[in-house]
């Protein structure tokens, strides 16, 4: 790195929160250097987002916090309407892009339209986009194209115009939180291109992310977070990946996957023949009980098709599923359900979980037939088998009335999960089963997954866009690539490279 | 018991240990009774204030009896919410079955048990047809309860040519709102049962549980194996039978058949269920709550009508409560946040 003579961009100094029942954050202090990006990591409840509340307006951190910009002092607290004229800028995990608009409205949204006599003067509104595009090196996004027509990484680049738009008096800081957490893994890199531009011209950037990898690609320094208290900050050049999950944890993790095991012949399970949907095209392969079979490709390669297919949540266009030699064709989930299928869908917030109801009702919406005796549902019954559950599990807090919505998504993810295996399936689709989800409960899910392989017979298939969980948790990878299977890989051959290989060009890489 | 083996094993059925136990915040606790609160205090407020008039059992029963067709109109009306959807055809549904029941005794000379039968299939195959409409069909529920609302207007008018149907009306038909049991009116019978039968399958079903998670998340709830469309037809079904139930006993307490009838009483039921769905279980339609609702509006209109107040009072009272009680309830719910 550079050296910097001037004093630090930003000057972060005792940030606390107090809530009526804990400490979320601790005095936090932190220093960034313009030019530089720095990682804040941590798991879920570490006080990230705390934090971040407190530096985008949205909560009054405790008295004693400073905080100087650019040397200056910024008298706290502040509204989060005023964050963008101190030159701070917030691109949060969903970007806040309405798709109904055009990208030039918008950047507007952010800071104004151009108006003259109460009218938009669009061409002037036009020229501002553009500018703002340019300096993120993205004037090929046309002012005028729909955002839903955007590809998410140029959402993700249209989110963050739009927050430097409304710095007025130019932006200083840029938080990003989360900004990969929609993004497919071959996109992330367009956004990165963009980050680190606006790095070199300047800005501090703060960037939150619960994937390592990205991570030691990108930044330059990482501070920790645990139990809303620093844990120390490092260049991230100095540290391995090792050493960051043991201080994100905060113990020492062996590993952050579970010890695959060798996995004894059990026999076969799953037996997929020519199957068909709109992506997915001829795709056959088998599968033994117990047996962990990971499903790597690109976003649109059809790899949550396949799963939906087996599913019954989308509708078959050819081909047949064997499922200990019966055909499965189910033509609706609950007829997957039935015939021993589980899926834990990609989207967590519209398909995985109930928001509404309390965790207890999401837990066990699929068994709720069991607590239904003699004309009524027995509540205390299910009451105290979710209990049992959300300490088999871990989920945390362990309060079963309280609405799935409220809690992390690593929890929803372990409640989504305990609910499925609740129904003991033979074959459990994972898609996409930690997106979002910290350290801690993303080594618990695979753990869980390992151990019911193991001990159950359960199969499991995962889909995934993170390579390298595929390599250490799966037996074997199976590459999707336009719809079709183009590889199997076990053994020494199942490595991220193959997979990527294969994912993006579908052949052996010469 | 006997075998401490055993009892370590027997851990499902044993209540979650006392540690474990969230407490309730306060102010959730307060959210939950605001209203059955409200509406204590309004009965003991008007009747200190108005002893002669308010605090007389024939007073009480008057207030009950002219809110029973509000009732069973909003408990109808609320399976449709939970599920996610709108009904905004019960009020003419209500007309539908108040001019079939009439028209069917008076015009047709039909015997009484006939007339209810058929009000009731008709009024049930209005609820079957929107259900089509919205879960078969897909059409927004919105726009296809107010089209099949607004036909069925047209079609009573048709049929009535615009007229109140007063002459011919058994008293057999009649005897089914005005009489009483015990002392206590028939059609507050009605609705004491519908609501059990309703909170019933909303609390103690796995369909209730299916519903509010259709209502809640669609995608989820289909993805974790509900059969969305048929909950969805089954509450439009239930909602177009309780709209007919409350059009039957409209005939019968009124003594005539108005072809206006039910217009008027949409919203005050669509009032009713948001209003009830801040009590009891914030943030969600029950039935407990829904019939809150209707006897605090009617409760706190009467007092106010007995304390001198112009009759103009109702709407806005009842507009009035029921944005504090929105308001309310999103400040305690906040404060727990």
């Amino acid at each position: 790195m550079t050296t910097l003579p001037q004093a630090p961009l930003i000057e972060i100094d005792g940030f606390s929160k107090t809530f009526p029942a804990q400490r979320a954050l601790e005095g936090l202090s932190l220093t960034l250097n313009a030019g530089e990006i720095h990682a804040l990591v941590g798991e879920n409840g570490s006080g990230k987002s705390t934090f971040i509340k407190c530096l985008s307006g949205y909560q009054a951190p405790d008295p004693g916090a400073s905080l100087r910009v650019a040397g200056r002092e910024v008298s706290l607290p502040y509204r989060a309407a005023q964050a963008a004229g101190h030159g701070l800028v917030f691109v949060h995990q969903d970007y806040g892009i309405v798709p109904t608009l055009t990208v030039m409205e918008n950047i507007a949204l952010g800071s104004g339209f151009e108006v003259h006599a109460g009218r938009i003067r669009w061409r002037e509104q036009a020229r501002v986009a553009t500018t703002v595009l340019k300096r993120l090196g993205r004037d090929d996004i046309s002012p005028q194209t729909l955002a839903s027509h955007l590809a998410p990484s140029a959402r993700a680049v249209v989110a963050i115009a739009r927050g430097l738009a409304r710095a007025a008096e130019g932006a200083r800081l840029l938080v990003l939180d989360e900004p990969t957490a929609a993004l497919p893994d071959a996109e992330v890199a367009v956004l990165f291109d963009a980050i680190r531009r606006l790095a070199e011209d300047g800005l501090a950037i703060l960037f939150v992310s619960h994937r390592l990898g990205e991570i030691f690609d990108l930044t330059h320094k990482v501070t920790i977070l645990r139990d809303g208290k620093k844990v120390g900050t490092f260049d991230t050049a100095a540290l391995t990946e090792r050493q960051l999950v043991g201080y994100i944890v905060g113990r020492d993790l062996s590993s952050l996957y579970p010890h695959l095991v060798e996995r004894r012949e059990q026999g076969r399970l799953l037996e997929v023949k020519s199957l068909t949907g709109r992506r997915v095209r001829e795709v056959t392969f088998t599968v033994d009980r117990g047996e962990i079979v990971g499903i790597a490709g690109l976003l649109g390669s059809g790899r949550s098709e396949l799963l939906r297919l087996i599913y019954g949540a989308q509708e078959r266009a050819g081909g047949s599923v064997l499922i200990d030699g019966q055909p499965s064709s189910p033509r609706k989930p609950a007829d997957g359900i039935r015939q021993g299928i589980a899926m834990v869908p990609e989207d967590r917030l519209r398909q995985g979980a109930l928001g509404h109801l309390t965790v207890a009702e999401n837990m066990s919406m699929p068994t709720i037939g069991r607590y239904w005796r003699n004309g009524r549902l027995r509540r205390r019954e299910e009451r105290a088998r979710v209990m049992e559950m959300m300490h088999e599990f871990n989920i945390q807090p362990p309060e079963p009335d309280r609405l799935m919505g409220r809690f992390s998504g690593g929890n929803q993810q372990k409640a989504i999960l305990a609910k499925w295996i609740e129904t003991d399936p033979k074959v459990l689709l994972l898609d996409e089963p930690v997106q979002g989800v910290d350290l801690g409960s993303k080594s618990e899910i695979y753990t869980t997954i390992e151990r019911l392989a193991e001990g159950r017979g359960m199969t499991s298939l995962i889909v995934s866009s993170d390579f390298e969980d595929l390599q250490a948790v799966c037996h074997r990878v199976l590459v999707l690539r336009g719809g079709m299977l183009v590889a199997e890989l076990t053994g020494a051959e199942k490595t991220v490279d193959r997979m990527l290989d294969l994912a993006y060009i579908g052949e052996e890489a010469a | 018991m006997s075998a401490p083996t055993e009892a370590a094993e027997a851990s499902p059925v044993e209540e979650p240990r006392a540690a474990t136990v969230p407490r309730t915040p306060r102010s959730a606790v307060a959210a939950r009774y605001a209203l059955p609160f409200i509406l204590v205090v309004f009965v003991v407020l008007f009747s200190a204030l108005r002893p002669d008039t308010f605090a007389t059992a024939a007073n009480f029963r008057t207030i009950l009896t002219q809110n029973s067709v509000l009732a069973l109109l909003a408990i109808g009306a609320m399976l449709p919410l939970i599920a996610g959807q709108f009904d905004l055809s019960v009020g003419n549904v209500l007309g539908l079955g108040t001019i079939l029941v009439t028209g069917l005794t008076s015009k047709s000379g039909l015997p009484m048990g006939v007339a209810v039968i058929s009000a009731l299939l008709a009024c049930t195959f209005v609820g079957f047809v929107n259900g089509l409409l919205v879960a078969r069909v897909g059409i927004n529920a919105f726009v296809a309860t107010l089209a099949s609302g607004t036909l069925l207007g047209g079609l009573v008018l048709w049929y009535t040519n615009g007229s109140v149907i007063v002459d011919g009306i058994p008293s057999s038909l009649t005897d089914l709102g005005q009489s009483t049991v015990f002392g206590i009116p028939l059609a507050v019978v009605y609705v004491v049962v519908a609501a059990l039968i309703v909170g019933y399958v909303l609390r103690m079903t796995p369909v209730g549980r299916y519903l509010y998670a259709v209502g809640g998340s669609p995608d989820a709830a289909r993805l974790a194996g509900l059969d969305n469309r048929r909950l969805t037809m089954g509450a439009f079904v239930v909602s177009g039978l309780m709209a007919g139930i409350a059009g039957v006993v409209s005939a019968a307490q009124l003594g005539s058949g108005n072809p206006t009838n039910g217009i008027s009483d949409l919203l005050p039921a669509f009032a009713a269920c948001f209003l009830g769905s801040t009590a009891i279980r914030p943030g969600t339609f029950n039935t407990t709550g829904t019939i809150c609702a209707v006897l605090t509006i009617a409760t706190g209109t009467t007092g106010l009508e007995l304390l001198g107040v112009p009759f103009y009072i109702e709407p806005v009272f009842s507009g009035s409560v029921l944005i504090v009680a929105a308001f309310a309830t999103r400040y305690l719910q906040k404060e727990q946040a």
